[in-house]
């Protein structure tokens, strides 16, 4: 086995038609306006994507079925003419954690949790560089009960955030991207049930609904490096700045340094 | 382009918060009960008898309703000592405020449940509930609350399902004035009465009345006060009847 996997690793390597060098036929995907061409295929640690169209492209992450997330997102780029281009990309992101539960019990009103991305990305492509502006609208809701002594709330938040990347592309195989995240907009809303008792006849429910604004800038940039083989792609770099969650587009209000890791293969 | 517009319109409106619910208005059965224009006269005061029987006869059936709204709106305005049950949620607490004793965001309300009095011989949830919905403020609750009377069991063995909206004056200070509008069905031992609308104003520790209209003889309030006396308000203010005359507030004296 120990034989085999260097063999292994260099077929995956440049096995299979070249869908993935960094020229104008196999641009990179994820900050971009570009599209899978119409039946390619990226799988990787993260996403899987397939190309529809010509211009439109559908994705999950396999990793949250596992978690049974259900979630799915389609890319459409309506208009795209001398290296530049606008695309549109909308997600679905669900979690009910009456999946969870093996006998369901009638009329319960199990927490549900969804998130709903939009993201508006516009390019630009001049000789060895494509700049990227990105507008990430995300709408995060959480309903339900868990047990009536424990949870009963909804809440959420909504999020605009600013993503510009900027791709140097030194060789066919190598490119370096500066890419960050910027808070335009971040809003928290809630509920909370109180439940007072005054005597054996009567109770109370007093239920305070609240939304806050997040004042103060927030927001990070990341430096990476990006491979593109044949097939096979591999990101490695480091991001400094506030911790923005993944597809939620929230973020953790912590300033650290933490990695840039993806790897995948286009067929 | 034109798939941007629900996502901003989105960023507006779709922020998962809960809005308070809309108390209704009552302003126009406020202003019946605050502007009353009838003269009791020898000519009117026959008319209003026979116009105020009806309302006078349900006010006295009912009269328990009044004291269970008191109860409960004395309940509300002593939060500070009830217990705290369960507190659960998510809340982002931006702006905390208190309104009874009870810190809460900005945009709370309040459900009150009580269960009714009953006759004495019925378990709880035989005996129906009132359910009455408060919007909160700095200093307590908004004058108007409403909800609905489910199956509610009197002592006098009536039942009341319907909606009902009070307001509630005086607070935080003290209630001075309960506004009750009541619309439903009432029944006894199973038998139900016709479908009916009734307002009256409940005032702790002085009486009851009810906003009568005399046919070409103007608005006035009929009611009666606890000491056992008739009450009747007209243009000129209060007056004290009994059986058989009503003295005005100056004196002046009109047979019924």
């Amino acid at each position: 086995m120990k034989r085999a996997l260097p063999g292994l690793l260099g077929l995956l390597l440049v096995a299979g038609p070249a869908a993935a060098y960094h020229d104008p036929e196999t641009p990179a995907t994820d900050y971009s306006i570009y599209t899978l061409k119409p039946w390619e295929l990226r799988l990787g640690l993260f996403a899987a994507e397939l190309g529809l169209l010509e211009s439109v492209q559908v994705s999950t992450y396999p990793l949250f079925w596992l978690v049974k997330v259900k979630n799915a997102q389609i890319k459409w780029r309506p208009w795209e003419s001398g290296g530049r281009g606008v695309s549109l990309e909308l997600g679905i992101f669900s979690l009910d954690l009456a999946d969870f539960v093996d006998e369901q019990e009638a009329g319960k009103d199990y927490p549900q949790f969804k998130v709903v991305p939009f993201n508006l990305v516009g390019s630009s492509r001049h000789d060895d560089f494509t700049f990227n502006a990105g507008l990430s609208f995300t709408w995060v809701n959480f309903s339900g009960t868990v047990d009536s002594a424990d949870l009963e709330a909804v809440g959420g938040a909504s999020t605009v955030m600013f993503r510009p990347a900027i791709e140097y592309r030194l060789s066919r195989t190598f490119a370096l991207v500066a890419e960050g995240r910027v808070k335009i907009y971040e809003r928290y809303s809630g509920r909370v049930v109180t439940t007072y008792t005054i005597d054996a006849d009567s109770e109370v429910d007093v239920v305070g609904s609240a939304g806050a604004e997040v004042d103060g800038p927030k927001g990070n940039v990341g430096l990476s490096a990006y491979w593109s083989w044949a097939t096979f792609n591999l990101r490695l770099g480091l991001t400094y700045g506030h911790i923005a969650v993944p597809v939620v587009n929230v973020f953790i209000p912590q300033v650290s340094v933490f990695p840039i890791v993806d790897a995948f293969w286009r067929f | 382009m034109r798939a941007l517009l629900p996502v901003a319109l989105c960023l507006g409106a779709c922020t998962n918060e809960v809005e308070p619910p809309k108390a209704p208005n009552m302003s126009a059965l406020v202003a019946r009960y605050t502007q009353i224009d009838g003269e009791l006269t020898p000519e009117t005061a026959p008319r209003l008898l026979e116009a105020s029987a009806a309302k006078l006869g349900f006010l006295a059936d009912t009269e328990e309703l009044l004291g269970l709204i008191e109860a409960v709106a004395t309940g509300i305005a002593n939060l500070d000592d009830a217990t705290v049950k369960q507190e659960d949620g998510l809340a982002a607490r931006a702006q905390p405020l208190t309104a009874a004793g009870v810190t809460i965001e900005a945009g709370a309300w309040a459900i009150y449940r009580r269960v009714c009095p009953g006759t004495g011989a019925e378990a709880r949830p035989s005996r129906g509930k009132l359910s009455l919905t408060l919007l909160l403020t700095d200093d307590g609750f908004e004058p108007v609350v409403w909800g609905g009377l489910a199956q509610c069991l009197l002592a006098s063995a009536l039942r009341m399902d319907g909606d009902i909206r009070l307001r509630v004056d005086g607070l935080p200070a003290g209630i001075t004035g309960v506004l009750v509008d009541f619309e439903g069905q009432l029944s006894q031992e199973g038998a139900p009465w016709e479908r009916l609308r009734f307002d009256a104003r409940y005032v702790p520790g002085e009486g009851v009345l009810t906003a009568v209209d005399v046919p070409d003889g103007g608005t006035f309030l009929v009611g009666y006060g606890f000491d056992g006396g008739v009450r009747v308000v007209d243009a000129q203010g209060p007056w004290r009847c009994d059986t058989s005359v009503c003295v005005g507030p100056d004196g002046q004296r009109v047979p019924w």
